[in-house]
């Protein structure tokens, strides 16, 4: 108790300074004053009796020295001292510490935006308690990899009956269901859920209520949670409409609940909540996502032995139900759906280091520069009295105001940086659930930072200035170009110039990638063409004569719009994948199960919307589809893998076909009846695969249309969804967009990302290294005036001159060029995943960088150059 | 010479606390220079110490509470900070007596014990 009082005394002594040294003041003087007395009185003349009186007390000083450390707090004392003093040092330079202070907030605020982004997805992306120990149960076949993530009734509840180290397990499953809104269908995603869900998942409904155990029940009425973007979309954001019933799927249910913003699980629309029976269950019930929660404590191999050790048992149960090499796998789910985007994040992480680093040489540079020149100053301090580690650390106070003031632009320069980086990001790697923004931990995170900037680039400064020799101290006029303080400056220089090397050489790699990529031949031009995604609702149509008639009836429509200038229906569309595979007979070959090919069913007019070229032959007929012989044409991959130098005109093969709804698929025979171009169809970059295009009645549920354009994409696309209204008023469309805005969201996108991150930190870093170069030539001119002055006298000219200094700036630069190659022989093997047929040592890119930074460094130069050629000798030299 | 001084200082702190609160209690409130004198008288040699670290104990026991300084006139008629003992401080003056005691006592019968 008594301690604890002390403590709090002593603190308010430490913030109200004044305080104790007054009344000490009176006490001391009185005493004195008795003890002189006293001296006197023994018979000391006056002067002896005061130094009697001092010295039984002990020295004033000293007395004093002891009171104050006794009753105050030493060390927040002297902190407060130091941080004035810097206070006052620091707004006596302005320009100087504006200029560390903005370039300090480029490097910590940079930094703090990527790691930023890096909380926002990576580490903490999930608003769900307890999210990062959500896992995902899949079933592995080890033989060719294939891997099941569904599990049936009866299994989901072995695995979830008999594992103990879940503290929580749901079961999902999404489907595509038709919520019908006055006349108009909308294609929603509907996920089912265990019961539990929302427990579970732990976050309350925005509005209404989650659903309770009665309403999973089979009597009960059906019910319904709706996400918080669905409901803005379809619901016009209308909080009545809990309680109102919707149509979904032809299924009347009561909308009970609106999430908040960030519930997405699943990526739903709709949450609907069924139960897992495994009595009620049978062949017809749909097997359900296993996803948990690890119980605290518990381990993922802990996890996965002991679902291995049930699956094994139910595998000699009933081996049917499982492949004879398989494995049960556990997998973070955090893990799962943002782990692919953490190459990109953590390089751009590496790349933002590195210009942090530039900027503490830089400020580092500019701290030792005034060191030299505040030498006389510090010697003086030292000489009546400053401990070595007083200058010490009053230093390391400046660099950690500079510090903190960074970290406070920094904060502000994350703020907009974030806003202007979220809309870069690629969305689709990144969950519903991801929010951004400067939250607690990048702040923290900001400060933490900037601590250990300051200590970074503060303490070559602070051992200078702290480092005895004061006769050496007070005899020079701080010149500080030879020695340790010239060595290290010149050595910062050089270490911001190889960094800022390896950052521009980083992003003209992603360049060039990034071209490569966009510039790859896909086959055909995807601007003009637009694809739509249609679904006919069940309703429409009673049997597949029908529905292809609907479909035939839709495209007419589509044709006869104005700007159309071609329109196809198809399985897909390229460069994706649009089919799937099949073996090859060729009639009159023996078959070979190696040979196999892709087979897309399509409309005749799929080519001729494609814009793709016929090498042989021509297109088949749609009525071929249901006469014989049936027609087909093949890719010229195909025709040279397969049939070499024959003509493949009028021969025959054979593939299977599978028609949905027809029962079991079957082989038929085809004619071909031409050879077309090929077009890449397992994705922009994978190699094209043989190909043959089928005509199709066989069109399944949803179908792609394809619509040319003959002129603008955008003023097609707006008569579009009211063209196919016609053709059926309840007709359900996706629209993607054309198929080169398609590859630029899917496919594009993250190169970008990383591309424009990249480069900004490049552009950045080489202003950086422009400001450190010309700071540290400008201050050698300085200091060298005399120097210079006398050789101008001497009769050199100001080329020459200038000449010499250029010269000394381009010897930093060879080095720091040589270190930053080296250098970057190391990095651009950790960038090398993220390039696209580009070589770490790609010539022309490296050239590039270096002539980049050069030029910089050099024109960095020649302003101090100059100056140096305009020194006035006379007046220099009279100056000393 | 400051090394001299604070090795002695260090080693009498807690002790110089218990020397201040004994007197107090026993005398009565004084201020510092009185305190000094009086101690001095009692002890046989000249006090060990400076009488500068007096104020170092002093802060430190009111900051404690265990005792407390007030300002009064004294006799000659000069403004002088009086320290009294409280009673918080008389209970601690026990507690660290006793503790004293025992450790006098403890070490005492080391020295005397043949080792």
């Amino acid at each position: 108790m008594s301690a604890l009082r002390r403590l709090v005394l002593r603190l308010a002594h430490f913030v109200l300074p004044g305080l104790g040294e007054r009344q000490l003041d009176r006490e001391l003087r009185m005493h004195l004053s008795m003890l002189e007395e006293e001296y006197q009185r023994r018979g000391m003349t006056l002067e002896e009796a005061a130094l009697a009186a001092t010295r039984a007390l002990g020295g004033l000083h000293r007395t004093k020295e002891l009171h104050r450390e006794a009753r105050s707090v030493v060390w927040l004392d002297d902190l407060r001292r130091d941080l004035r003093y810097a206070v006052r040092t620091l707004t006596r330079t302005p320009g100087f510490t504006a200029l560390a202070v903005l370039t300090l907030t480029l490097g910590i605020g940079s930094v703090t935006v990527i790691y930023s982004v890096i909380h926002d997805v990576l580490l903490d992306p999930l608003p769900y308690p307890g999210s990062q120990r959500f896992v995902n149960v899949q079933v592995v076949n080890t033989e060719d990899g294939r891997r099941r993530n569904v599990l049936p009734a009866a299994e989901f509840l072995d695995f979830q009956e008999q594992s103990t180290v879940f503290d929580a397990v749901i079961g999902t499953r999404g489907e595509s269901g038709v919520l019908a809104i006055g006349e108009s269908r909308e294609l929603v995603r509907v996920v089912l859920v265990t019961p539990n869900f929302f427990e579970v998942m732990g976050l309350p409904p925005m509005f209404g209520r989650t659903p309770a155990p009665t309403d999973a029940q089979p009597d009960a009425p059906p019910v319904a949670v709706v996400r918080h973007r669905a409901w803005v979309t379809h619901f016009a954001a209308d909080p009545s409409v809990v309680g109102t019933v919707m149509l979904l799927d032809g299924t009347p249910r009561t909308i009970v609940g609106v999430m908040p913003p960030r519930f997405t699980w699943h990526a739903a629309d709709v949450w609907i909540p069924a139960p897992i029976d495994r009595a009620a269950a049978d062949a017809n019930t749909a097997p359900r996502n296993f996803q948990a929660r690890l119980a605290p404590g518990a381990g993922m191999d802990e996890a996965e032995a002991q679902l291995n050790v049930i699956a094994r048992r139910r595998a000699q149960e009933s081996p049917a139900e499982y492949p004879p090499n398989f494995r049960v796998e556990v997998v973070n789910v955090i893990e799962q759906v943002v782990g692919d985007f953490r190459g990109v994040l953590y390089t751009a992480l590496g790349a933002v280091g590195l210009l942090l680093l530039i900027a503490c040489c830089n400020v580092a540079n500019m701290l030792l520069a005034r060191a030299t020149v505040r030498e006389r100053e510090m010697t003086i301090r030292a000489a009546l009295g400053a401990g070595q580690g007083r200058i010490f650390r009053q230093v390391l106070v400046e660099s950690l105001l500079l510090a903190l003031a960074g970290a406070a632009g920094g904060c502000l320069l994350a703020y907009v940086g974030i806003g202007a980086l979220v809309p870069l990001l690629p969305q689709g790697p990144l969950p519903g659930e991801v929010e951004f923004g400067l939250d607690r931990a990048a702040l923290l995170f900001s400060l933490g930072l900037a601590v250990a900037a300051a200590l970074l680039f503060g303490i070559a400064p602070a051992l200078y200035s702290a480092r005895r020799d004061l006769v050496q101290g007070l005899k020079t006029d701080g010149k500080g170009l030879t020695g340790t303080s010239g060595r290290l400056r010149h050595a910062l220089v050089v270490a911001g110039i190889a960094l800022s090397l390896v950052l521009v050489l980083g992003a003209g790699l992603l360049m060039r990638s990034f071209l490569s990529l966009v510039r790859v031949d896909l086959g055909f031009d995807p601007r003009p063409v637009l694809v739509r995604q249609i679904t006919f609702p069940p309703e429409a149509y009673a049997s597949p004569a029908e529905r292809h008639r609907l479909y035939a009836d839709a495209l007419e429509r589509v044709a006869s719009q104005p700007g159309v200038a071609g329109v196809a229906a198809s399985m897909g569309f390229p460069p994706f994948g649009s089919g799937y595979t099949s073996q090859l007979d060729i009639a009159g070959m023996p078959p070979d199960p190696q040979r196999t090919t892709l087979v897309q069913f399509c409309t005749g007019s799929y080519f001729e919307t494609l814009g793709l070229r016929f090498l042989q032959g021509d297109r088949f007929d749609d009525s071929s589809a249901d006469r014989m012989p049936r027609q087909a044409v093949v890719s010229q991959t195909l025709a040279t893998s397969y049939f070499g130098a024959r003509d493949p005109i009028g021969q025959h093969i054979t593939v299977t076909v599978q028609t949905a709804g027809a029962g079991q698929p079957d082989r038929s025979a085809f004619e071909i009846v031409g050879v077309v171009q090929d077009v890449r169809n397992r994705g922009p970059y994978e190699a094209v695969v043989p190909h043959v295009y089928l005509p199709g009645p066989a069109l399944v549920g949803s179908s792609t249309i394809l619509v040319r354009a003959a002129a603008d994409p955008a003023a097609v696309a707006g008569t579009l969804r009211s063209a196919l209204r016609e053709a059926h008023p309840h007709v359900i469309v996706r629209e993607p967009g054309t198929i080169q805005e398609v590859l630029d969201r899917n496919v594009y996108a993250q190169p970008r990302f990383s591309l424009i991150v990249i480069a900004v930190f490049a552009v950045a870093a080489t202003l950086l290294v422009g400001v450190g170069v010309f700071s540290v030539m400008a201050y050698a001119v300085s200091r060298q005036t005399r120097e210079i002055a006398v050789r101008l006298a001497l009769g050199a000219s100001g080329a020459q001159v200038m000449r010499g200094v250029i010269g000394a700036g381009g010897r930093l630069l060879v080095m720091g060029i040589g270190i930053g190659l080296v250098g970057s022989l190391a990095t651009s093997r950790l960038l090398a995943r993220q390039l696209w047929s580009t070589s770490t040592y790609d010539p022309p890119t490296v050239i590039a960088a270096v002539v980049l930074i050069t030029l910089t460094a050099l024109l960095a130069c020649y302003v101090p150059a100059r100056r140096a050629t305009h020194i006035d000798p006379m007046a220099a030299l009279r100056q000393e | 010479m400051a090394n001299e001084h604070s090795a002695r200082v260090e080693l009498l702190q807690g002790t110089l606390d218990l020397i201040v609160l004994r007197a107090l209690a026993t005398m009565g409130p004084l201020h510092a220079y009185a305190l000094a004198s009086r101690l001095e008288q009692i002890a046989d040699h000249p006090f060990p110490l400076n009488q500068g670290t007096l104020y170092v104990a002093l802060v430190r026991l009111e900051q404690k509470g265990w005792i407390k300084g007030v300002w009064q006139r004294s006799e000659s008629n000069r403004e002088a900070k009086y320290y009294g003992i409280t009673g918080a401080g008389r209970r601690a003056l026990e507690k660290h007596t006793e503790r004293w005691r025992r450790l006098a006592r403890f070490v005492d019968k080391l020295l005397e014990e043949p080792l």
